[in-house]
């Protein structure tokens, strides 16, 4: 397995309603209407792709749906990129290759 | 409306941003048939992010003055249809149909077809590599901005902000404003630039907006005590050898005066200004040229937001970076231009309709000139990488790679990709094409047309199989399609 580097953690501003999501088995209460990489950010969590050329583990850089770093498989549905979906209740979140 | 009227219309605007926003409406009001496609959620581009569907959520935004109008007058365009959500993977050309346009949401099918087709997908940060870039711990300003507009979310760690250009020292204020703790704000930009650019700042604060802003900018973000660093050379980002136990675990290395510094942050974030999102104006077959005002590729366009393909116009940020209020006066005029091709205005009657927006966007683009001068991205962090430092994200290419390559000559950006991979991940080159060419021209010393522009292929974004199978509706599949295969993780 690759070294787990630690994801810059975020803070959210405003309280309201949440969905909870399954991050790689991990029930995470987050609030409704972010994108998934909000959602992973704000518990920490690295919301990208595991490198498939070193195994360096990846986060989000540009946030647009421009580097495709947040890649994810998201719903059983392979390359979805997190910065663009939004969170669900239930939804289901696993890092990948890529 | 209904959805099949949305599957065929007279004007398809690719981009939700100032421009598409402000061409739908004046192409609605032409009677033109309108359909608007816009890939994120909720209309807005980058710069009203986050401003639709927060009425009531109690937090400013700060372009909410202007942003709700404009998105309230696209939003009651009559006869438009709005596709938030999808994403444009191809353009099929109209030589005997109209343009077709393939559209993909959760992971269906749809194509819609149009007579004429704006580009307003605006812009996307100048990727600069720094040693480190890669670092989870690594985001570009833009997406931090992003974050703070539509999630509502903000670093919790100190931060560091690098780079240069307006939206870095905007960024810094509304994070301080947040609570964020800065830990320092290292200015890039050469000091003899601020001397380059002096003979055009009576222009700028006389015609511009955005100076102004950045002249308070900068008397608040003293006020606030930020460390500041200017002239900063030399950037890179490292471990800073405590992954546990803290919050500052990258550490961001510079020099300034010959002095090497370093400072730990939790978060650092770039920003080296922004550059025209060419993916779909290159995947249609038009022509782009190398802006060397303001280093990019942007699409050749004349007055009227023509490109080089005759039924395909290109506004906003889109065709050369301007901002978002000369965004909203060349989507104006481009919409005017479709609304004359295709027979609901005439050429005097567009001149009249549009006088005001091109006398504004000329005075705004007098502002822009200083602002490229001030803010121009130097070589050394454009050209000069260092052998070992990562260019290629997706696939890992370093900067010596390449430059050993260009040495035995390989000088085409497009050969380079072929041998070395650089570009072929799943951004297809969007991040590293520039970058990578700017070193290959360096190396060489060869101009970036000789080098060129990497081609941008369908589908634009890697889609299941499946996605490409189950269509709605009874579409045509996209010509030519050349897939990017998923694979089970």
């Amino acid at each position: 397995m690759p070294t787990q580097t630690r994801a810059p953690r975020f803070r959210s501003l405003r309280d309201g309603q949440t969905v909870t999501i399954v991050f790689e088995g991990e029930r995470l209460r987050v609030p409704a209407g972010i994108s998934v990489t909000a959602a992973l950010l704000l518990h920490g969590k690295p919301s990208g792709r595991l490198s498939a050329v070193s195994t360096s583990q990846r986060s989000a850089f540009c946030l647009i749906g421009q580097c495709f770093e947040c890649s994810m498989t998201i719903d059983g549905v392979a390359y979805r990129q997190a910065c663009l979906t939004p969170v669900s209740e239930g939804l289901e979140v696993k890092r990948q290759v890529a | 409306m209904t959805g099949n009227e949305a599957d065929t219309a007279d004007l398809a605007i690719v981009g939700g941003g100032p421009a598409g926003l402000a061409a739908l409406a004046l192409a609605a009001d032409c009677g033109l048939r309108c359909v608007l496609i816009e890939e994120s959620e909720a209309l807005g581009g980058r710069v009203l992010h986050g401003l639709e569907g927060t009425e009531d959520a109690g937090r400013p935004h700060p372009e909410a003055g202007w942003g709700r109008p404009l998105l309230a007058q696209a939003r009651n365009a009559p006869g438009a249809s709005i596709l938030c959500g999808h994403s444009l993977i191809d353009i099929t050309p109209a030589e005997i149909a109209p343009l077709g346009l393939h559209l993909v949401r959760n992971s269906k099918l749809r194509t819609c077809t149009a007579r004429r087709l704006l580009l307003a997908t605006g812009s996307a940060e100048r990727a600069v590599a720094i040693p480190g870039w890669t670092r989870p711990g690594v985001m570009t300003a833009g997406g931090v901005q992003t974050l703070m507009k539509g999630a509502a979310i903000v670093p919790e760690g100190k931060v560091v902000l690098a780079g240069t250009g307006p939206l870095l020292l905007l960024l810094a204020a509304q994070l301080h404003r947040a609570g964020v703790r800065i830990a320092a704000l290292l200015d890039t930009t050469p000091r003899r630039h601020l001397l380059a650019a002096a003979p055009l700042l009576p222009g700028a604060l006389l015609w511009g907006s955005v100076t102004w802003q950045g002249l308070g900018l900068l008397t608040s973000l003293r006020r606030a005590r930020i460390p500041t660093f200017r002239a900063v050379r030399d950037l890179s980002v490292d471990s800073a050898g405590t992954d546990t136990g803290s919050d500052a675990n990258h550490r961001v290395t510079f020099s300034q005066g010959g002095r090497r510094r370093s400072i730990d942050c939790a978060l650092l974030i770039v920003h080296f200004g922004v550059v025209p999102d060419t993916e779909a104006a290159r995947l249609a077959g038009c022509r782009v040229h190398w802006a060397e005002d303001s280093p990019g590729w942007a699409p050749v366009v004349d007055r009227h937001g023509k490109s080089t393909r005759t039924d395909i116009l290109i506004a906003g940020d889109a065709a050369g970076i301007d901002g978002a209020e000369a965004a909203c006066h060349s989507g104006r005029i481009a919409a005017a231009e479709a609304a004359v091709q295709l027979g609901k205005l005439t050429s005097p009657h567009r001149d009249a309709l549009i006088a005001a927006d091109r006398l504004r966007l000329t005075r705004l683009r007098r502002e822009r000139a200083f602002l490229n001068r001030l803010f121009f991205p130097p070589d050394w962090l454009r050209r000069r990488p260092d052998d070992n430092v990562i260019i290629c994200r997706c696939e890992e290419v370093t900067a010596g790679a390449l430059r050993h390559l260009a040495a035995a000559g390989v000088h085409h950006i497009g050969r380079m990709k072929a041998l070395t991979r650089c570009g072929m991940g799943t951004c297809q080159g969007r991040i590293c094409g520039t970058p990578a060419a700017e070193i290959i021209a360096e190396a060489t010393g060869l101009a970036m047309p000789r080098v060129g522009a990497l081609g941008a292929r369908p589908p634009l974004k890697p889609q299941p199989i499946a996605a490409l199978a189950a269509q709605d509706g009874a579409a045509t599949p996209p010509h030519e399609m050349r897939f990017v295969y998923t694979r089970d993780s």
